[in-house]
């Protein structure tokens, strides 16, 4: 026997709400001979509307409230609404989830900051993020570290290309006075060993400072080389070029300090990062900057 | 003065309500809750649905009514028959009795017996 009536079935709903305490199956055939009730007077008079019909039964709370004085039972109290008890549910649940959240956050990423001295790291949430603490770049006259110099003879010849990479470093690239490959670099007094390494394949030789964590370098490179520069995390200065360069850095800041007496092609182009104005020339011999970085800006001076 | 009536005219329906129940339901035999809430109000003693099933089902429950659901024969949907159990027999008995004592009692009130000497002498 279906109404498929929304009302009566919302009100059938709450009446069998509100006959709680009573058990399942008296409950259930109460509900059925109020339903049976509402078809005969639907049947009696078809143009009755329902909520006079169910107006005239009675609210479910006081019909359930007979049913339960009738059997000696404690009238229920029925709540003023039913969306006040979900909303303080919902609202309780959110609290739960969210300390139960807060705690596996705690325990999985204890400690929440940390500060590794040595490296002068800041850690967040267990090392998923690392801060450098120390982050006055511009501080040249820091004199932590061991200051070591390198000089690696390049033929100019065969070598047409010098590829670089450094991880969490200052960098500065120079023109070199002579043909040699001069490295000036201040790092841990205890990673001189691991300053640096390189090897030549081909026509390439190749410099690693991806070893000399938080190094500072400043590159003397001779002219006519090309110069392919890879960062991650850190600073490169590039002053007054003289060589095709080309960059792929991410997280960190660029610094072009051009050379006026010469001309240059810019390529420049940034990922959630800025990029100050460059003059591109159009000369036929100029020289091209190439850059791609991601996270951080590309600036002038 | 009108209120007043209606409350005690309410209160005094309640009282003899069951009664009447036993008293249809005995003169039909058996018949429905719809049916039931037709007869009380062509007798003038009008019921609210919300009020009459709830008694119903106390006094199936305590074995004065017992009741029936029928769905063979029947066009549409099942209904619930009430009808007299022995216990509801012997206990409209009783309450007939006495309510018949109540209203004699009223009766004796309204119109009170007054005993005199020539009414003492035994009729001609």
């Amino acid at each position: 026997m279906t109404t498929a009536n929304p009302q009566i079935e919302t009100y059938l709903s709450a009446l069998d709400r509100a006959l709680g305490p009573i058990q399942a199956s008296t409950r259930a055939e109460i509900i059925l001979e109020i339903k049976s009730h509402i078809l005969d007077a639907l049947a009696q008079d078809p143009n009755r509307s329902i909520p006079s019909l169910l107006a005239s039964i009675g609210e479910p709370e006081t019909v359930a409230n007979r049913y339960l004085l009738e059997k000696g039972l404690k009238p229920g109290k029925s709540p003023k609404s039913p969306i006040v008890k979900w909303l303080v549910i919902g609202f309780l649940g959110t609290v739960a989830l969210s300390i139960l959240s807060a705690g596996v956050v705690i325990y999985k990423f204890f400690p929440l900051v940390d500060y590794d001295r040595d490296r002068s790291l800041v850690r967040i949430l267990g090392g998923m993020i690392s801060v450098k603490g120390n982050v006055n770049y511009d501080d040249d006259n820091d004199t932590d570290g061991s200051q070591r110099d390198f000089v690696e003879a390049i033929d100019v010849n065969r070598i047409k290309t010098i590829s670089v990479m450094a991880l969490n470093s200052r960098l500065v690239v120079k023109p070199s006075q002579d043909a040699q490959l001069h490295l000036n670099c201040k790092g841990r007094p205890d990673a001189d060993a691991n300053l640096k390494q390189t090897r030549v394949e081909g026509d390439t030789f190749y410099l690693s400072l991806a070893e000399s964590f938080e190094s500072r370098c400043t590159l003397h490179v001779p002219a006519s080389v090309a110069i392919a520069i890879q960062v991650t995390n850190g600073r490169l200065v590039l002053e007054a070029p003289r060589n095709h360069i080309s960059v792929k850095m991410a997280n960190g800041m660029i610094r072009i300090h051009p050379d006026p007496a010469r001309h240059y092609q810019y390529h420049l182009e940034t990922i959630n990062g800025a990029v100050d104005h460059f003059e591109s020339s159009s000369e036929p011999g100029a020289l091209e900057i190439n850059i791609s970085l991601a996270n951080g800006r590309i600036s002038r001076d | 003065m009108e209120m007043n009536i209606d409350n005690w005219k309410t209160q005094v329906r309640k009282g003899y309500l069951e009664l009447c129940l036993l008293l249809i339901i005995r003169r039909y035999g058996r018949i429905y809750g719809f049916d039931l809430l037709e007869k009380l109000r062509q007798a003038d003693l009008p019921v609210k649905e919300g009020t009459l099933y709830p008694l119903l089902n106390r006094m199936t429950e305590d074995g004065t009514l017992g009741a029936v659901w029928e769905t063979a024969n029947v066009k549409g949907h099942p209904r619930k028959f009430y009808s007299l159990t022995e216990d509801g027999f012997k206990l409209l008995e009783t309450m007939r009795h006495e309510f018949n004592a109540m209203i004699e009692l009223y009766q004796n009130l309204e119109n009170p017996v007054e005993v005199s000497r020539d009414d003492s002498k035994p009729a001609d």
